[in-house]
């Protein structure tokens, strides 16, 4: 089972397809969860779920908008998909009933 | 991008440098906020490799282990140098050390040539247990820094080794350099003791180098069997351990501790059993006729591994005092008697007399280990009994006690 970063990871490059990379990926999650995501803690990470497989990564090409520096764009494999999928139906089966979840409050 | 972020960016991969300063430069993160992230990615990138235990070998095997090692050497030498240079620039003339100046010089630079070249090859092992980044292996080269004390000057090799520790190559010429360096080391730390007998005019006794010698020369020789291991197997740290493990228990069972004892009261003092035997050549040798003389009897037999050990010291032992009223008789119990003896003579060069024990001289020197060693007089009376591997120094000792009694 992957963690709660990892799977954040895997799900908005899953999102953001062809256009995911460090920045754009960063700024998603940021956006997401409303907190802080450290380029150490989303590089790091990065590195783990490659890895292990879930994720590809690899140099894309340089921009003047990034002062013609390169990206390094990120594809989630198949088996990262699975993981994501997995993790989700986790987190749904455990948060069945549960107040915040909505629906079916005891 | 500020150069100093650029900078601090440097310690990272080439491709991710470029990947995080592209994202900086996009979301438009500059100055403080920009380093605190390069910053933080930097530090979890260093910190990384140590959450392995190789770093910690590397750091406890090479910077503890070798590097005291190596400031023992290199702090011995150091005052040696100093007293040579200050007795020079105060008096004019050459300290005496019992050496000529040549043979001084051999003995210096073998010992600067072999300190090198083992800091040499500890700086690359260094590089190669720290994983690499440059946070491990400065930390790790701080802690040999720190352990080499009065060898400070060792960094530079040391460094220079870690530098080519980057490379994918195992340098397998200078790990058997580094072997052979220790042969030369000890054969300089010998020649340096034999001085000191001639400095002294033979009053201290010719004691060659120890076993706490030998396990400081594998303590700074581990790295290179690293080496010699990894390059012929492509082992991990099993191999680090086992090359590391067997140096420290061979040069161990150097150190062992031999038997020590004190001189029998002269009033004490039991005649010694005289005995009749012929040597090698036919010729009778008795006890009887070396009155007059301080005499080592030692009884040994080639399967017996301590004996091994002690033969070729009793042998210095009479090279250097047997002109001096010193003799040594050796006694083989082996059952094939010239056949295994005559073997092992030629082999190891003992030019003492080796006679075969025979029952009755068993019955007369009670034992029940062996090597069994006895210290004889010039009276004729056993003055010392040693059963068990004996303690060098402890002998020398006894014997020049001995010698000085007329």
């Amino acid at each position: 089972m992957i963690g709660e970063f990892e799977y954040l990871l895997l799900a908005t490059a899953s999102r953001l397809g062809e256009d995911a990379y460090g920045a754009s990926m960063r700024q998603e999650i940021e956006r997401a969860t409303g907190r802080a995501c450290s380029i150490g803690a989303l590089y790091t990470t990065l590195d783990r779920l490659q890895a292990k497989g879930l994720v590809e990564t690899w140099m894309g090409n340089a921009t003047a908008q990034r002062g013609g520096r390169a990206k390094r764009m990120v594809r989630v494999t198949e088996s990262g998909a699975r993981a994501g999928a997995e993790f989700y139906r986790a987190v749904q089966a455990a948060s069945r009933g549960v107040a915040w979840a909505g629906g079916g409050v005891k | 991008m500020n150069w100093w972020i650029d900078r601090l960016a440097s310690a990272l991969h080439s491709e991710e440098r470029e990947a995080v300063l592209g994202d900086l430069e996009e979301s438009g993160l500059c100055g403080w906020r920009a380093a605190v992230q390069v910053g933080g990615l930097v530090a979890r990138r260093q910190a990384a490799p140590w959450m392995t235990p190789r770093p910690w070998v590397g750091l406890v095997g090479i910077a503890g282990v070798c590097g005291a090692s190596l400031a023992g050497l290199a702090m011995s030498l150091t005052r040696d140098a100093g007293m040579q240079a200050r007795t020079w620039w105060r008096y004019g003339v050459r300290y005496h050390t019992g050496l000529t100046g040549t043979e001084d010089a051999a003995v210096v630079l073998t010992l600067i040539a072999a300190l090198a070249l083992w800091a040499w090859i500890a700086g690359f092992v260094l590089r190669r247990l720290s994983g690499g980044t440059e946070g491990t292996i400065l930390v790790a080269l701080t802690g040999l820094w720190v352990s080499l004390g009065g060898g400070f000057l060792l960094l530079v090799p040391a460094w220079l080794g870690a530098r080519r520790g980057r490379r994918e190559h195992w340098p397998k010429a200078a790990a058997v350099a580094g072997l052979l360096m220790a042969a030369a080391a000890w054969w300089a730390l010998e020649l340096r003791m034999q001085g000191l007998v001639r400095w002294s005019a033979g009053t201290l006794p010719a004691r060659g180098p120890n076993g706490w010698d030998a396990l400081g020369l594998a303590m700074a020789c581990w790295p290179a069997v690293y080496i010699l291991a990894m390059s012929a197997r492509r082992m991990s740290l099993k191999a680090a351990a086992m090359a590391m493990g067997t140096a420290l228990l061979a040069a161990n069972a150097c150190a062992a501790e031999g038997v020590k004892t004190a001189l029998i009261e002269t009033t004490a003092r039991v005649e010694a059993p005289d005995f009749a035997l012929p040597d090698a050549k036919g010729q009778t040798v008795n006890l009887s006729a070396l009155r007059g003389k301080v005499v080592l009897v030692n009884f040994w037999a080639t399967y017996c591994g301590g004996c091994k050990v002690e033969i070729p010291w009793f042998q210095e032992f009479e090279t250097a005092w047997g002109k001096k009223g010193f003799a040594v008789v050796g006694l083989s119990l082996d059952e094939g008697g010239w056949k295994d003896v005559a073997t092992f003579v030629a082999k190891t060069g003992v030019r003492y007399r080796m006679l075969i024990a025979d029952k009755a001289m068993l019955d007369k020197y009670s034992f029940d280990a062996m090597p069994a060693t006895y210290l004889v007089d010039r009276k004729g009376r056993i003055a010392a009994r040693y059963f068990g591997l004996v303690d060098r120094a402890d002998i020398e000792g006894k014997i020049a006690d001995l010698m000085q009694v007329p």
